[in-house]
C-alpha cells in the first residue's frame, strides 16, 4: 500500500508553512490560526472512499491542529483514528502523538508547563526555559512568550535576540 | 566570486515548485541559511553562498552514484524575506535544533530533486508530534515519496551514510520506489577540513526474473 496523493493545490501546506513561519517569529494566534485553517483544509479530505486514507487524513488533520496548540480539537480526531487502519509509513508515529495530544488536551496541562516554567525561572535555567518555551509556545500569551525569551536571552548573553524579541 | 559550480538558489523555490515553492521558501529557507552559514559552521559576512559534495543517484537506479558539487545560494532573498536577519536570529531560540535542522534538510532536497530528477514537490506537511513530514513529488503518473533528514553535524562519514540507508529503507518498507536524501551539514574532512555533503538517492524494490518487484531482495541502488 503507498500513500494516497496528499493535496493537488498545496493549500494545506502553505497554510502549514505559513503557521510554522508565524510560530517561528512567536507569533502564536497567528500560528494558531493557520494550523487550524490546514487541518480544515484536510479534514475535508476524510470523506474519501478508501478508509486508510480516511484514518491518514484524520491523523494529518489532527496533527496541525496540535501544531496549532488546537489540543481538543486534535484530540477529537485522534479518538477517531484507529491506527491498523493508517498507512504503514505512518502508523509508528501514531502512539505517541495520540499519547502527547492527551496529555496536552488535559485539564491540568497548562498549569503543569507554567509550573515548571516558573521553577526553571527561579532556578534561573535560562537555557532550559527557552527549550520548554519551544516545546510548549500556547501556554503563555504573546507578550509574556516574548518577554520571558528576551529575559532568557538576555541572561544568557544573546542580547541581538533579546532585542528583538 | 564564482567557483565554477552551479549555483542554486533558494529564493528561485518558488519557480522550482510552483504548488509549494512559496512555503518552502518562507518556511525551510531560513533554517537552511542558518545551518549553512551559521550553525554549524559559521561563514564570513558577506557569504552568500556554501559549497556541497552531492552523492545522486538517479533514477530508474540501474546506474551508480555520481558525485559532484553543487552551491546553494541565498542573494536576492531581500524582496521575499525581507525580515531574513531578524527570522534567523528568532529561528534559533524559538525551534529546536533538531527540528531546524530537519527544515533545513527539507529546503536542501527541494533544489537538489528540482535540480537533478526534475521533481516538483506537491506536499510538505509536519505528521505527528515529532519532527516528521510527509513529502511527495510529483510524478508523470503517480507520486512518489521522498523520505528527507538531516544531521546537524556528524563524527564521521559512516553516519550520512547509515541515515541514508535507513531513510531507504523506510522509503521502501512499503512504496515499491522513491527518494531518500540526508543531509549533513559539517562532514569531517581531511585535517580541519570540513564540508557539507547531501546524499539524494533514488531507491526501488528489486524486480525478480517474472518482472514482478521481490519482497526480499536487496534494496537496489543500495550505497556502500
Amino acid at each position: 500500500m503507498s500513500l494516497p496523493v496528499l493535496e493537488q493545490d498545496g493549500r494545506a501546506t502553505l497554510a502549514a508553512a505559513e503557521a510554522q513561519s508565524a510560530l517561528a517569529a512567536g507569533d502564536t494566534p497567528h500560528a494558531r490560526k493557520m494550523y487550524g485553517a490546514a487541518a480544515r483544509l484536510l479534514a475535508t479530505k476524510i470523506a474519501t472512499p478508501r478508509q486508510s486514507d480516511k484514518h491518514l487524513f484524520r491523523f494529518l488533520a489532527a496533527s496541525q491542529y496540535y501544531h496549532g496548540g488546537l489540543y481538543r480539537k486534535a484530540l477529537h480526531l485522534c479518538r477517531r483514528v484507529e491506527q491498523r487502519l493508517l498507512p504503514d509509513e505512518v502508523r509508528h508515529l501514531f502512539p505517541k502523538f495520540f499519547h502527547d495530544v492527551k496529555s496536552r488536551a488535559a485539564p491540568s496541562y497548562e498549569k503543569r508547563v507554567r509550573e515548571e516554567l516558573l521553577n526553571l525561572l527561579t532556578r534561573q535555567e535560562n537555557s532550559r526555559i527557552l527549550e520548554k518555551l519551544q516545546e510548549h509556545p500556547y501556554v503563555l500569551q504573546p507578550g509574556i512568550l516574548a518577554f520571558l525569551r528576551a529575559h532568557a536571552c538576555e541572561n544568557l548573553g544573546n542580547f541581538p535576540a533579546a532585542a528583538i524579541f | 566570486m564564482s567557483n565554477g559550480h552551479r549555483i542554486l538558489e533558494f529564493a528561485d523555490l518558488p519557480k522550482m515548485h510552483p504548488p509549494i515553492g512559496i512555503a518552502l521558501l518562507h518556511t525551510y529557507g531560513p533554517p537552511a541559511i542558518i545551518r549553512l552559514s551559521i550553525d554549524p559552521i559559521p561563514l564570513p559576512t558577506g557569504i552568500m553562498k556554501r559549497e556541497v559534495r552531492v552523492d545522486w543517484l538517479a533514477s530508474p537506479g540501474n546506474a551508480s552514484a555520481h558525485q559532484f558539487l553543487r552551491d546553494l545560494g541565498w542573494s536576492n532573498l531581500q524582496d521575499s524575506l525581507p525580515n531574513l536577519k531578524k527570522l534567523l536570529i528568532q529561528l534559533l531560540v524559538t525551534v529546536n535544533a533538531q527540528e531546524l535542522t530537519g527544515q533545513a534538510a527539507i529546503a536542501v532536497m527541494a533544489l537538489l530533486v528540482s535540480d537533478l530528477e526534475n521533481g516538483v514537490l506537491q506536499t510538505v506537511l509536519p505528521i505527528g508530534s515529532g519532527g516528521d513530514y510527509l513529502v511527495q513529488k510529483q510524478g508523470s503518473h503517480n507520486s512518489k515519496q521522498i523520505e528527507a533528514s538531516g544531521i546537524r553535524q556528524a563524527e564521521t562519514a559512516s553516519v550520512s551514510l547509515s541515515r541514508l540507508n535507513e531513510k531507504k529503507a523506510q522509503v521502501l518498507k512499503h512504496s515499491e520506489d522513491g527518494y531518500a536524501s540526508v543531509t549533513t551539514f559539517c562532514c569531517p574532512g581531511n585535517g580541519a577540513e570540513t564540508f557539507v555533503h547531501s546524499y539524494l538517492q533514488y531507491c526501488a524494490k528489486p524486480v525478480n526474473d517474472a518482472g514482478n518487484m521481490s519482497p526480499n531482495a536487496e534494496i537496489r541502488g543500495k550505497s556502500k
